[in-house]
């Protein structure tokens, strides 16, 4: 699939808890925040339709795991 | 393919209670990614947005910025909370990030980079900064236009 495919938010969710165990993923008005280590990634989209789970760009996924400091692992759960 | 970006914004934003102008100098890097373009915050940093031409991805860039802006307004209960919050934002850099954009720099300052012909240049080492303000007294001076160029 690589960058130009998505990514559901459970998956980054279930991939965050192996890669950056305490991450925090919080609902704002546009977008999830996902906070690990000090860092904030204010970036992620919350998508239009329900919120709860919304598909997100799996490159949008691979530059919020570069900035947390856990993009190998994150690539070795989900094609990023 | 990267170019590393000044850009400079300056919104107006409302939150309960309070009118914000936030002007913002900051670094982003723009790369091409198999076939698609990015545009990645690095000051501040912590979001990135992408399009199928650099100018899109550019468009969807600030749009973003503004997204970002719009969620810190959301849940700030007053103007002190949201410019902390902004300043967070300012401050939150990934060095790494921060380390592939200075090496952008060294590339177009050795002459090798020909695909940014259509951004001004603007010297590298230019200061970059977040303020935020109270907007007590509107005024059309408090205007400013934002603008985009090549790190060099």
């Amino acid at each position: 699939m690589g960058s130009s495919g998505q990514v559901s938010l459970k998956e980054i969710r279930k991939a965050l808890d192996d890669c950056a165990p305490g991450a925090v993923v919080e609902l704002k008005l546009h977008h999830y925040w996902v906070t690990y280590s000090g860092k904030t990634f204010r970036g992620l989209p919350s998508g239009k339709h329900g919120k709860t789970n919304p598909e997100i760009e799996s490159g949008v996924v691979k530059k919020m795991s570069r900035f947390l400091g856990v993009l190998k692992c994150m690539q070795a759960k989900l094609s990023i | 393919m990267k170019l590393p970006l000044l850009f400079g914004r300056s919104e107006l934003v409302e939150g309960d209670g309070f009118l914000a102008r936030v002007h913002v100098s900051g670094r982003a890097l723009l790369t091409e990614e198999e076939g698609r373009f990015w545009v990645e915050g690095v000051t501040p940093g912590g979001f990135a947005a992408s399009g199928a031409t650099s100018a899109e991805a550019l468009t969807h860039f600030c749009e973003e910025y503004n997204a970002v802006l719009f969620d810190i307004a959301a849940d700030a209960p007053s103007f002190e909370d949201f410019e902390a919050e902004v300043q967070r934002f300012f401050n939150d850099t990934s060095e790494e990030v921060l380390g592939e954009w200075k090496q952008a720099v060294e590339e177009v300052r050795s002459g090798t980079v020909n695909q940014a012909n259509w951004l001004k240049k603007q010297s590298a080492d230019s200061p970059v900064s977040m303020v935020v303000k109270p907007i007590g007294n509107p005024s059309a001076s408090h205007n400013l236009v934002g603008e985009t160029a090549l790190a060099a």
